[in-house]
């Protein structure tokens, strides 16, 4: 199930082992605090007897104290948490209850299987109706923006060959520390996209870097009409898929609809795979995604047949993603070695993703690719 | 031990009639009677609006998710500080000093436990403690019901003391003296009626109102408790000049013990001269009591209930933060409440109405509105505070009953009892009627007990939810290994070396008061059983319930799905796919 394996994400990682610092340290220091206070007043009374200020004497002082630190690390935790846990814990939530399209009932809630079967329970989903959720709901997909077709993309079927290399597991791709100065591991990197290999036009679904054709990329507002009127799923950000690794070219077309300024060679636009990362990575293939403008119509048409097909084929793909899954796990290190070689090969050199430079998150940015390993 | 206060009440109904300054007139009792109705007015008017608005188990069950973290806050800050707080530890605080202030400590510092836990419990669960507890576990059904059995139990010894406080609390409020009568009755058959009243109206509630009605109630509770202490902190600061030394200083010079008034030492963990073992005990005991208040109210059901009224886990972060802020202004307050009926009312007159201190506050409002408002003035302070206690009493048992009737339908009914989960409508309904069984079984109970002891009965529901739920909960969310079988043995060892302990403590067979001879156990003079030293059995259950809960893992079946356990963890700190 893909909470279980977004358990392995670095992020996830990152973000649990702060939460065990904090609450180690909160514990140990209050509890610490208040024993010493118990202690002392059942064995050091004469220390508690002593006057400090005419009547108040320094038992009162400790027990007034033990209230200030309790306040104290009451505030502590809250800040803490909402500075440096909250935001990680939403990129991560927003990332694995976003793509609903695909998630048949029995395992979105785990703790109650019948529960999206229940109508009792209706009023109790989360009332995150992503763009993706109503298209499920409405059993077929829906218009990204007027005239636009829908996001969904196919996915290739069990038993292709590009179904199982498609899966990645979730290794760390991207940077989500906007106000932390803690430095990541270098996994947690952003993946830069290696050298375009093709006519400019073709670097459709490319990982959009913070220099692109050694100009900086431009903020979100300074982008064109085109580039601003994206699809965006709700609460995320402009996801692009991850630079060619040694993906198989599958030739699905990437989830994004029709992209103009490809063509013009000019910065990629960061498609929103919001649904289906599985065709998003599907798209990081380099060599597939040479198919450039042609695919783009069928691209319209497939993911109207994708949508239907995906909701049959879900609970196979369940199992099919476990299995990948596992087998992803071998594979990927040695992908995310070819990429680093392809990087250094390209040269390009970028520095993290680690502030907010443009007005943007610092999601916008990165490149990114969703796992679909578990979203099958 | 706080319920010791309100216990203590009900031992009053035996002594003679003795001059007490603090009652009230018969004015003052018609006011405070009247306030009282008003009060269960206005609380069945939110219950009928609150069962028009209850239409799905989330509605029943959690409110609907509906609360804000401010307003969750409240009713948890509400929820938690029973009548025993306000009155009990200010009367604690006026009887022996000090050692007031280190209970009302252990109550507040207890609740960072609880701030570390609540986001992840409300993330990874849905309406009960077991609703984290089963996530990993491959059976349901033995988690379910250790879970059931354990809210149930700890929630009705803590009703029982709240209720036999509440009969002898109101007779007292109501200024009814044994051979006087009010309204026809006797002390002893207003005590009764009391405890029926107070029970079919917190029936009454819980079974109509559901979620939404209680915390409204204990939202205004928490309203007027603040407030009267606000106000007559204020007052008794004023009354000595906001001078606190002052204050401290007429207070021990009041109560006759002088300097040690303001120290450790007079109450728990007594030193007895020349005999050391006794010492070290009650020191020990002491220390056993403080453990108990620290870890258990993160393992109260009717706590961790109400961490399931706010839509998401950081809404839930908020609402803690707010009850540690009230909380803890609050307990302050009853530092100067104390002292200020220490010195005010004086020990002899406290005691003379109510041995266990219950009726400090009541008579420092008399005398504080006797000051500055002349008799009406003292009536009607009298009457507000009198009804504020009313509220509190109404308040915290009705979150009591509507924990164990939550439990009981939706873990033990919903998913012990029917193999195909019913529909949560039907869970509904079952839990009305659980509601009303726990109810007429805590009046029953309640009415058989009310001139019993049962004081130790909060510090003992304390030490229950300290050695028999939070073990599992902890280690639930922590602990890989952890599997059912350690879930199940965890919460029976906990409970059951708790229960076995208390019994055979002295709070239950062979304390004997030294001075009167009389027996200050629940088992009159001649019985004694007891061969635990310790009153509470803090110290030894709770180590106890993790040594039980870490064994039973090991000794269980190894079917800790570390799948599962990954995707708790995940749920749990990210709150992706929280409902």
């Amino acid at each position: 199930m893909r909470y279980a394996v977004m358990a392995r994400d670095e992020r996830f990682r990152l973000l649990r082992r702060r939460f065990a610092r904090l609450a180690l340290a909160i514990a140990g220091s209050f509890l610490g605090w208040y024993f010493l206070y118990v202690a002392l007043s059942a064995f050091a009374r004469g220390l508690m007897a002593r006057p400090i200020a005419g009547n108040i004497n320094v038992a009162l002082v400790l027990g007034v104290l033990q209230f200030v630190s309790t306040f104290a690390l009451a505030w502590c935790y809250a800040r803490y948490a909402s500075d440096s846990l909250d935001p990680v814990a939403a990129a991560l939530r927003d990332e694995a209850d976003a793509p609903a399209a695909l998630r048949a009932a029995p395992w979105r809630s785990a703790l109650d299987p019948g529960a999206d079967d229940d109508p009792d329970l209706a009023d109790e989903r989360p009332e995150r109706s992503s763009r993706a959720e109503r298209s499920e709901r409405s059993g077929r997909p829906e218009p990204l923006e007027a005239g636009r077709g829908p996001a969904s993309a196919p996915v290739p079927p069990d038993g292709t060959p590009e179904s199982g290399r498609n899966v990645r597991l979730s290794r760390p791709t991207r940077v989500i520390e906007p106000m932390s100065a803690e430095p990541l591991p270098r996994s947690a990197m952003p993946r830069q996209p290696g050298p375009p290999d093709g006519p400019p036009g073709t670097q459709r679904d490319r990982g959009v870097p913070k220099q692109v054709n050694g100009r900086p990329r431009r903020p979100r507002e300074e982008r064109g009409p085109e580039e601003q009127a994206l699809p965006v799923v709700r609460g995320r950000p402009d996801r692009v898929p991850a630079p060619p690794g040694p993906s198989p070219a599958d030739g699905a077309p990437p989830a994004a609809p029709a992209q103009p300024d490809i063509a013009a060679g000019d910065q990629p636009a960061a498609p929103e795979p919001a649904p289906v990362p599985a065709a998003a990575s599907a798209a990081d293939a380099g060599p597939g995604s040479a198919t450039g403008g042609p695919v783009h119509a069928e691209a319209a048409q497939r993911p109207v047949d994708a949508a239907r097909s995906q909701a049959g084929t879900a609970q196979r793909q369940v199992e099919t993603a476990q299995r990948q899954a596992e087998g992803a796990q071998q594979a990927e290190p040695a992908q995310r070695h070819q990429a680093e070689a392809a990087q250094r090969q390209a040269g390009a050199v970028p520095g993290p993703v680690a502030s907010k430079d443009d007005g943007s998150d610092a999601w916008s940015g990165a490149s990114v690719r969703p796992d679909p390993g578990w979203l099958r | 031990m706080i319920g010791h206060v309100l216990g203590g009440a009900a031992a009053l109904a035996a002594s003679p009639p003795v001059q007490d300054p603090g009652t009230a007139s018969g004015n003052g009792r018609t006011v405070t009677f009247g306030l009282f109705v008003f009060f269960i007015v206005v609380t069945l008017g939110i219950t009928v609006w609150a069962r028009l608005n209850t239409k799905s188990a989330v509605d029943y069950y959690a409110g609907g998710h509906a609360f804000s973290g401010p307003q969750n806050g409240i009713a948890l800050a509400g929820d938690y500080m029973s009548a025993a707080s306000f009155l009990g530890i200010a009367g604690i605080i006026a009887l022996s000093g000090y050692d007031g202030f280190l209970y009302s400590i252990g109550f507040l510092v207890a609740w960072l436990l609880t701030l570390l836990l609540v986001e992840l419990m409300r993330n990874a669960g849905r309406f009960t403690m077991a609703d984290v507890l089963v996530y990993r576990a491959r059976t349901q059904s033995p988690v379910r019901t250790a879970a059931a059995v354990s809210t149930v139990t700890v929630s009705v010894f803590y009703l029982l003391a709240q209720m036999v406080g509440a009969g002898a609390l109101v007779a007292l409020l109501l200024g009814i003296h044994p051979g006087e009568t009010f309204l026809g009755m006797s002390a002893e058959a207003a005590k009764t009626w009391t405890i029926v009243v107070v029970g079919a109206l917190m029936i009454f509630y819980v079974m109509f109102g559901g979620m939404k009605a209680t915390t409204w109630v204990q939202i205004i509770k928490a309203v007027l408790l603040i407030g009267g202490g606000v106000a007559l902190t204020v007052l008794v600061l004023a009354r000595f000049g906001y001078n606190l030394s002052g204050l401290l200083g007429s207070a021990a010079e009041s109560s006759g013990k002088g300097a040690a008034f303001l120290e450790p030492g007079l109450k728990y963990g007594k030193d007895v001269p020349g005999d050391p073992y006794h010492t070290l005990l009650n020191k020990i005991d002491f220390i056993s009591l403080a453990l108990a208040l620290v870890l258990g109210t993160a393992g109260l059901p009717h706590i961790v209930t109400r961490f399931y009224t706010v839509p998401d886990g950081r809404a839930a972060r908020t609402s803690v933060n707010w009850a540690i802020g009230l909380v803890g202004a609050f307990y302050l307050m009853t530092l100067a409440l104390g002292f200020g009926a220490a010195a005010l009312v004086g020990r002899k007159a406290i005691m003379a109405q109510d041995p266990a201190g219950n009726t400090a506050v009541p008579q420092l409002a008399k005398a504080l509105g006797d000051h500055f408002g002349g008799p009406v003035g003292g009536d009607l302070m009298l009457a507000f505070i009198g009804a504020v206690a009313f509220a509190t009493i109404l308040a915290v048992v009705s979150g009591l009953v509507l924990a164990s009737s939550t439990s009981l339908a939706h873990d033990y009914f919903g998913h012990v009892l029917m193999f195909g989960r019913p529909r949560e409508s039907q869970e509904v309904g079952v839990a009305r009627f659980a509601a009303c069984l726990i109810g007429v079984l805590a009046i029953v109970l309640a009415v058989i007990a009310k001139n019993m002891n049962v004081a130790f009965l909060v510090a003992l529901a304390f030490a229950m939810a300290a050695a028999a739920n939070l073990p599992a909960i902890v280690l639930s969310l922590f602990w890989k290994r952890f599997n059912s079988a350690g879930v199940v043995s965890g919460i029976y060892g906990g409970l059951v070396s708790s229960l076995v302990l208390v019994f055979f403590s002295p709070v239950v067979s062979g304390k004997v008061d030294p001075l009167t001879g009389q027996s200050l156990s629940l088992f009159p003079k001649g019985v004694d059983f007891h061969f635990f030293p310790l009153e509470n059995p803090g110290i030894v259950s709770i180590p106890f319930g993790f040594l039980c809960a870490v064994v039973g893992t090991y000794l269980g079946r190894a079917d800790a799905d570390s799948r599962r356990y990954d995707e708790l963890s995940f749920r749990s700190l990210t709150g992706a796919g929280s409902v």
